[in-house]
């Protein structure tokens, strides 16, 4: 191993310099060869200094890599200190041939949309902002809220029922999420609405006894419950998932300071687990949110008119599909675009403290930006530790 | 609040006729406690009597049980024999009619406001500030108003020497002053009886002795303490007794001078290694 440090470098800088630069030339190339013997060459000279580390680092051929860790040494100890301020910094010359590469691919992309008539733009601004389509983005957006809302308490709920002592609820809970985990959502939307062709009346009343109350099913279940019921209750189910799983990443020791002090099961989860519970379990509610405003596009096939039930009534009558489909897209990108920034703003708050340097962003590397200070104020804070200290 | 004292009396009435009459009070009176995990048996059956306003030191090898114990004190663990008064309550089950029942959760709750815990990793939360821990049991558990309960938190910050600190987070605090908040967390439900499970194992050399002065001072105050650590010094210094656990018994058993002449074999071989 001692082999081919340049031992000169240590007893004479200015020889040690030479035979430094000459090998990190060599460990460079695969081919090194020629570097190696160069090294080779260094180690003789330092032996014949009479450093006593190596004479056999003339007698290597392979002496190529060593002759690396060589370099290092000796230029770090010999001549002037580096100053690492300032360094140029590492190119990525690939990265430009892929911007070339998309660039051309953009620019196809580009032409073959622009010179396509069939894409009618002319129509697909027409539409863009037409007042029916506002409706149906309207219900589009309602559907989404209240099912996620529904989704969101639910989910909690069944979240707490299958982490709790009482087996039964544990059970019930359980048999909740693997039903609705498991049938698609598109079924049971059809099934929500189908419900009368099952259940003709519901009735409230005591079971086997007398009746209270009693509806027609059809009344009752407009497709917009139908549609708020499916969506909701199988959301329900993911959201008990990803809560769970948050609950369980909180640290235990949480839950027994809070039992030690004396605080209920329910004051514990809601006061001291669930606050802490939020940072696993906002961001991957914020992703369910973007696949619940698509997934709304299901319930056109029980005909509520949500932005592409509405869209496809148009291009049923006016045979226009392809540019009506282009708007109900653009649409659904611009809510989706909305969200995602959201999504962004929530989860750089969430992981506060929890990275000290994000990755450099796209943008930052097209624009020539530096990489950002790793750390604002904020974060700087929490890893803070308090010098002063009373004794 | 009246019905439910005289409850109480009547309980420890039947389980502890004689010793709870005694002077002092006694705080805590365990009987042939026992606990197993699965096959380990862990506690097999350990008797211990804390006066009020006494200072016991727990002793004993990493494994001999000392942990497990503290959490059957406060049903953090709930044992499978014997028994175990605090303030001369049963914990965690009622004795009626010549029959033992398990105590509902909430009750259970109830009863462990008397005893204050401090972990070894303190457990403060994180997400709330050091007063928002000393006032989060007061205000929600007990109904103090908050202005009283903000009151009586700034005097216990300033009685373990973190006036200062009140509104900062616990990550920005070291590990003794997050320690001490731990103990300021505790103290604010005036528990009759305080915990410590290895207080200071968790923190840095130089950050032990602020956290043993504090717990010093609370004894002299004359606070009732149950204390597993392994700093010889503070049994020697704040124990009115010590007890050394072995295998998940007591092995011996008396004045902090036992540390220095230990007549169990087993004793001295686990305190030849603290000298
Ligand atoms: N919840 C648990 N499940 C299984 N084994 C446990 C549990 N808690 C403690 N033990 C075991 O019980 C023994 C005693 O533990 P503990 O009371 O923590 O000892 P000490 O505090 O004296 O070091 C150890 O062997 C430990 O592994
Ligand atoms: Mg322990």
């Amino acid at each position: 191993m001692a082999t081919a440090q340049p031992p000169g470098a240590r007893d004479e800088p200015e020889g040690g310099e030479g035979g430094g630069v000459a090998s990190a030339v060599g460990a460079g190339r695969p081919e090194g060869a020629e570097g190696a013997q160069a090294a080779g060459r260094t180690g003789e000279e330092g032996a014949l200094a009479g450093t006593p580390a190596s004479g056999d680092g003339d007698t290597e051929p392979g002496a190529g890599t060593g002759a690396s860790t060589g370099d290092g040494s000796g230029s770090g100890s010999g001549g002037a200190e580096i100053d690492v301020a300032g360094a140029a910094a590492v190119r990525h010359p690939l990265r430009w041939l892929a911007v070339a590469v998309l660039a051309v691919l953009a620019a196809q992309l580009f032409h073959f949309l622009f010179t396509n008539p069939n894409f009618e733009w002319g129509t697909v601004g027409s539409y863009f902002t037409a007042r029916i389509i506002g409706e149906g983005i309207a219900t589009t957006i309602e559907l989404t809220v209240v099912a996620m809302l529904i989704g969101i308490l639910l989910g909690v709920l069944i979240a707490v029922g299958r982490m709790s002592p009482n087996p039964v609820l544990r059970a019930v809970c359980g048999a909740y999420v693997w039903f609705f985990r498991g049938v698609p959502v598109l079924v049971q939307l059809v099934f929500w609405y189908n419900m009368s062709a099952l259940l003709p009346r519901v009735s409230v009343g005591v079971p086997f006894g007398p009746e209270f109350a009693s509806g027609q099913t059809n009344h009752l279940i407009t497709p917009l419950l139908a549609a708020i019921l499916g969506l909701g209750l199988n959301e329900a189910a993911y959201m008990a998932e990803i809560v769970r799983g948050g609950l369980l990443g909180v640290d235990p020791g949480q839950t027994e300071a809070s039992d030690a002090l004396g605080m209920s099961r329910a004051r514990s989860l809601r006061r001291i687990v669930l606050p802490q519970a939020m940072r696993f379990i906002v961001p991957p509610t914020g992703s369910q949110v973007i696949n619940m405003l698509k997934a709304t596009s299901l319930v056109s096939v029980i005909a509520l008119s949500d932005l592409l039930y509405t869209v496809q009534s148009i291009y049923n009558r006016t045979f226009e599909t392809v540019p009506l489909l282009i708007v109900a897209c653009l649409w659904y990108l611009v809510m989706t675009s909305v969200l995602y920034v959201g999504q962004s703003f929530i989860e750089r708050y969430y992981a506060r403290g929890a990275t000290r340097n994000a990755p450099q962003s796209f943008w930052d590397f097209a624009l020539f930006r530096r990489r950002r200070a790793p750390a604002g104020p904020d974060a700087r804070a929490q890893d803070t530790r308090d010098p002063e200290e009373p004794a | 609040m009246n019905s439910r004292a005289g409850a109480a009396t009547r309980e420890s009435a039947a389980p502890a006729p004689a010793e709870a009459s005694t002077e002092p009070p006694l705080m805590l009176r365990a009987r042939g406690v026992r606990k197993s995990f699965g096959p380990l048996e862990v506690l097999r059956g350990i008797d211990m009597d804390v006066a009020a306003g006494e200072v016991v030191v727990l002793l004993g090898p990493s494994g001999s049980g000392k942990s497990t114990f503290l959490r059957c004190i406060n049903h953090l663990e709930t044992p499978d024999g014997g028994s175990i008064h605090v303030a001369g309550r049963l914990i965690g089950f009622r004795a009626q009619g010549g029959r033992v029942h398990h105590l509902r959760p909430r009750e259970v709750t109830r009863q462990r406001r008397d005893i204050g815990m401090v972990f070894q990793h303190f457990n403060l939360f994180p997400h709330q500030t050091v007063l928002q821990n000393v006032i989060e049991a007061p205000v929600g558990v007990l109904r103090r108003p908050k202005a009283e309960a903000r009151k009586r938190a700034h005097g216990l910050l300033a009685r373990v020497g973190l006036s200062d600190k009140a509104d900062a987070y616990p990550r920005q605090l070291s590990g003794g002053q997050q320690q001490r908040v731990a103990i300021a967390r505790a103290l604010a439900m005036q528990p009759k009886l305080m915990l410590f499970d290895e207080p200071t194992s968790a923190l840095d050399p130089e950050l032990v002795g602020e956290v043993l002065a504090t717990m010093r001072d609370l004894a002299q105050d004359g606070l009732t303490m149950v204390v597993v650590t392994h700093e010889i010094s503070f049994a020697k210094e704040a124990a009115d007794r010590v007890v050394f656990m072995d295998e998940g018994r007591v092995l011996e058993s008396g004045p902090p001078s036992v540390l220095d002449r230990p007549s169990n074999p087993r004793t001295r071989a686990f305190l030849r290694r603290f000298l």
